[in-house]
């Protein structure tokens, strides 16, 4: 039981919260509700905008998704943020699973491989970098990025991955919410 | 490597030491790259453009490969396209001022070899001076030429920032985004080629067009013309064939009075002498009157003066028979008319009459031995047909193409004045008709006329 946000379970929530839900089951492709939304369901104001939000950042745009889940892992597991870093973890060594075809294999644990393009890895460190210190963001991060051949929206997107992280790892911790049992389970 | 990222980035990547070899590394980093060239590929095959090609070459080569700086130089035939891609953007151009690199190119593709230089290399060779790759922060540089077929290949051509980052995947990969470049580009470029072409058709087509209209401009104002040519010419015909109508009947009135005159003084002269003259003179005014009988009738040309009715041949034969009774009696002539008709049928009988004067008239002129001159008037088909037919001299073949001519005349001795057949010719066309003569010398002559049914 969680004492700080009353998480609302899918069959207590109301209608609109519910209709909420079932977009971040669909469009995640999860067959459960997230923790993280659960603990905003008694504030569909609220758990709309977080949600929009989570969904223009991560689900559109150039950028390929695995790089964005490994981006928001490696923010969240330096800010130590464990709801969040296992929460993407899991997302992003479930698509190391669907690309390689073997349960073994886990992204998160072989970014630095040589054989990994440099975009990947810039990328990561940029962004984990400016998630943690915003202040220290220079102007040469941004050519860093350039040099690896982002455009400037790609910069752009990637960036919003920084605040979005900030966003997911500061309810995360606030509302003290557990790691999903599902995930345990995926674990 | 990781190490050395780290100490300057300050926040290194996370960690987590996990079982993996370097063999399921390799394997696992493919998949992520293939992942990254589906993408590529997909978004390629979309393109309308070879600007969406470039867009599409720097969104995702990146995640495929280190790719500081990029070119891709592709030919197909007489087609040129480069494209240049680095931090983040392509240009794409289909001209090129003909510098050292693309001499290198060429010389690449004419090896078939890849290619790799490190920083040392590149720093020497005055090749990479002007070019994209001539950037200070370049280290390393690898090319590869993929040929297609002798007049279709690219080579691309890769800058990094750092001296080892390439290996035979890459290469692999190079080789794979050529591929799916060289697809597209040459579809692009036919396509551009036919909308050239079609273009060019259309143009043509235009000129066409216009001048069609100006033909068609032209033609209308020769019509018009024509047309008051036509009409003019249609008026003056009109008026002279008035002229010629009533001439030919003012002239033929003196003619009838010194005829009876002629025939008083018969009755009244006893002079032998002067009676032959007037003999003379008899004959020769009844000749002339026959020719102005002819030439009066081509007054009929006027389609407006035929006078179109239900056709009764009785009086028409009758006529005839008053006519050459006479004459056939005196010559021994056998003169024989045959009707056969059953229908009725519509002309102006005026005409038809004299028609069959004039044609009866002609053979009666070239009678031979035991002479006879037949007319048949029967119907073939809907079609009226006159046909006369003598068994006289016959006319020279050399000579039948001419007989409908005005003035012309066949035989040296013919009596005639050579008006006959050229005026029956054109009262046959103001019918609507048709009139054809067969003949055999010794033998005689057939002639047929065929008439529309009328009405």
């Amino acid at each position: 039981m969680n004492n700080r946000f009353e998480l609302i379970e899918y069959a207590d929530a109301s209608s609109e919260v519910k209709a909420l839900y079932q977009e971040t089951m669909q469009e995640l492709n999860i067959p459960f509700v997230l923790n993280w939304f659960k603990c905003q369901g008694n504030n569909p104001v609220l758990l709309r905008g977080n949600w929009t939000k989570l969904r223009s950042t991560l689900l559109t745009g150039q950028i390929p998704f695995v790089l964005k889940q490994l981006i928001i892992y490696n923010i969240s597991s330096n800010k130590g943020c464990q709801y969040c870093a296992h929460a993407h973890g899991v997302m992003a060594n479930s698509l190391s699973r669907t690309l390689t075809g073997r349960d073994d294999i886990k992204l998160t644990e072989n970014i630095d491989s040589d054989y990994i393009p440099s975009s990947y890895k810039t990328a990561i460190q940029v962004v984990t970098h400016c998630a943690l210190n915003p202040g220290s963001t220079t102007d040469g991060d941004f050519d860093r990025l350039r040099d690896e051949g982002y455009s400037n929206a790609d910069i752009q997107e990637l960036m919003s991955l920084a605040d979005l992280a900030n966003m997911l790892n500061t309810i995360a911790d606030i509302s003290g919410i557990k790691i999903d049992n599902e995930l345990m389970e995926t674990k | 490597m990781l190490a050395d990222e780290a100490k300057t980035n300050r926040m290194p990547i996370k960690v987590v030491p996990g079982p993996m070899d370097q063999k399921v590394d390799l394997q696992q980093s493919q998949r992520l790259r293939y992942e990254a060239f589906s993408h590529f590929a997909t978004e390629v095959n979309k393109a309308s453009d070879v600007e969406a090609v470039g867009r599409s070459l720097s969104t995702h080569v990146k995640f495929m490969l280190d790719a500081f700086l990029l070119r891709v130089a592709y030919r197909y035939e007489q087609s040129y396209l480069f494209f240049e891609a680095s931090r983040g953007s392509c240009t794409v151009v289909d001209r090129e001022p003909r510098h050292e690199f693309v001499v290198f190119e060429s010389a690449l593709l004419h090896s078939g070899f890849p290619l790799f230089l490190g920083s040392e290399d590149i720093e020497q060779d005055p090749t990479f001076s002007g070019s994209l790759f001539d950037h200070p922060k370049l280290v390393s540089f690898y090319a590869l030429p993929v040929r297609i077929s002798p007049r279709h290949h690219l080579v691309i051509s890769v800058g990094n920032k750092e001296s080892s980052r390439y290996s035979d995947v890459d290469f692999r990969f190079l080789r794979l985004i050529g591929e799916v470049l060289s697809g597209k580009l040459s579809q692009l470029l036919l396509l551009r080629r036919v909308e050239s072409k079609n273009e060019e058709l259309e143009d043509a087509n235009a000129q066409l067009t216009r001048l069609n209209n100006q033909i068609g401009e032209l033609n209308q104002s020769l019509e018009r013309t024509v047309a008051e040519r036509t009409s003019d010419l249609r008026t003056a015909n009109e008026e002279l064939s008035i002229l010629f109508y009533r001439t030919s009947h003012d002239f033929r009135r003196p003619l009838t009075t010194i005829m009876g005159l002629v025939q008083v003084a018969e009755m009244t002269v006893i002079d032998e002498e002067a009676l032959q003259l007037f003999g003379n003179c008899q004959r020769v005014v009844v000749e002339m009157d026959a020719m102005l009988t002819k030439l009066s009738a081509l007054g009929y040309y006027q389609s407006s003066y035929t006078t179109t009715r239900s056709l009764d041949f009785t009086p028409i034969l009758g006529a005839l028979r008053a006519k050459f009774a006479e004459t056939a009696a005196k010559a021994g002539i056998d003169l024989r008319f045959n009707l056969y008709l059953k229908d009725t049928f519509h002309s102006d009988p005026a005409i038809i009459l004299f028609i069959l004067e004039n044609l009866i008239e002609n053979s009666i002129q070239f009678c031979g031995r035991y002479p006879y001159v037949e007319l048949d008037v029967y119907q073939e088909n809907l079609a009226l047909v006159l046909r006369v037919a003598d068994n006289g001299q016959g006319i020279e073949a050399n000579q039948m193409t001419r007989i409908f001519e005005m003035y012309y005349r066949a035989n040296a001795y013919s009596k005639g004045n050579g008006l006959g057949l050229y005026v029956v010719r054109k009262l046959v066309k103001v019918l609507g008709g048709e009139v054809e003569a067969r003949s055999e010398v010794g033998r005689g002559s057939v002639f047929t006329v065929v008439l529309p049914p009328g009405k």
